[in-house]
């Protein structure tokens, strides 16, 4: 029901962290229908990229959601465009096929592979994939983390949130990435 | 990573979110860049005879009245938000086909200021651009090029209705021109920085 996902996400803009992952959660069921009718078929393979981009843009920007009005066709106007983004790189990538270039000693390409987050990770420094990576596995217990990363909390919610801003940003900037080994 | 996953990071970040308020971000660019042209570019001695005069009063207005559209455009509520660069490009039109009968009946393109005019602008602009783009970068922006050109032309319209205060250049061959090209230098600023800093 839109109705409940709408409040959950409000409770979440309002503090209410539980309520927002709920939130979360039930949206991306539907942004995963979303991707899969905006994807054509070859590329269907993509939607969950798609979904995850479009999770982290729905995070960071979730301050320009005005909560008096529907969720939805906000969620769905990010959901298309983060579809756009990726049928605009797979058809880059369609013109320019690495393999045309063994010379330049790229890796094997998996056509199958839908980690594009996962990618995007490896191009931030080891600390901030760190923090996202622990924080993904094992949820948020602040103190562990604080004394692992040695940031105090506040410092700690700060590299956190600057980790997933440089995450999205690296995520957008796929066309400017070249394999390097 | 799995989407749960990500969504378990999400929800760790404590940060609150960022909203846009465009219109509480401006205001105090706005405020400096009006301060500046009264202390120090100096509004013209004259200027309350001046504005009545028909070609003073449309260096004025022309610039306050495209900055009140590129706000309002820039100031509706997504996802119905559409900016269309039609108007502008109509105003744009019309103000070359009257430069070219101010040129033809013998009007004064160069004047004495025109490359103070071509600076001031985009300086002046600045305290109104900046932190307008920074606003939008909080929101939501399908065609990122295009909301920067919007936010450039609000702030160069915005910076030569106050240049307008200190300016006593009245031809309008002049200020058709030199305006007109200074809000053009902020419009193509905005959409270079649109570009690189806005997106969905």
């Amino acid at each position: 029901m839109d109705a409940e996902i709408e409040d959950l996400m409000r409770q979440g803009l309002a503090g209410d962290r539980k309520a927002y992952a709920r939130g979360l959660a039930r949206l991306a069921p539907r942004m995963r229908a979303m991707a899969l009718r905006d994807l054509p078929a070859p590329m269907r393979h993509m939607a969950e990229d798609v979904v995850q981009e479009a999770l982290l843009s729905i995070h960071l920007k979730r301050g320009s959601w005005d909560v008096s009005r529907p969720l939805m066709p906000w969620v769905r106007i990010i959901t298309k465009h983060k579809a756009i983004d990726a049928i605009r790189a797979g058809a880059r990538r369609q013109h320019e096929p690495i393999e045309n270039h063994a010379h330049l000693g790229a890796p094997e390409v998996d056509p199958l592979e839908s980690l594009h987050i996962e990618q995007a990770l490896a191009r931030l420094s080891d600390r901030d994939a760190a923090l996202v990576r622990e924080h993904a596995v094992h949820g948020a217990d602040a103190e562990t983390l604080s004394s692992r990363f040695d940031l105090g909390p506040g410092a700690l919610r700060v590299a956190l949130h600057r980790a997933l801003r440089r995450l999205s940003d690296a995520a957008r900037k796929d066309e400017e990435w070249k394999p390097t080994t | 990573m799995e989407t749960d996953d990500l969504i378990a990071v999400l929800a760790a970040d404590k940060v609150a979110p960022k909203r846009p308020h465009l219109a509480r971000r401006v205001l105090p660019g706005l405020v400096l860049s009006a301060l500046l042209v009264g202390l120090v570019w100096q509004i013209r001695p004259d200027w309350a005879q001046a504005i009545l005069r028909a070609p003073v009063l449309v260096k004025s207005l022309l610039p306050l009245a495209l900055a009140a559209l590129a706000g309002a455009l820039l100031l509706r509520r997504a996802p119905d938000r559409r900016l269309p660069v039609a108007p502008f490009a109509m105003v744009a039109a019309m103000a070359a086909c009257g430069w070219a009968v101010a040129v033809a009946t013998g009007g004064d393109v160069m004047g004495n200021s025109a490359l103070q005019c071509l600076v001031s602008i985009p300086v002046l602009a600045l305290p109104i651009g900046l932190p307008l783009v920074l606003g939008l970068r909080h929101r939501v922006e399908p065609r990122p090029a295009r909301a920067g050109l919007l936010a450039g032309l609000f702030a160069g319209a915005a910076a030569t209705a106050l240049y307008a205060l200190h300016c006593n250049e009245d031809g309008a061959a002049f200020f058709l021109l030199w305006y007109g090209l200074g809000i053009a230098i902020c419009g193509f600023a905005g959409r270079v920085a649109g570009r690189r800093m806005l997106g969905v």
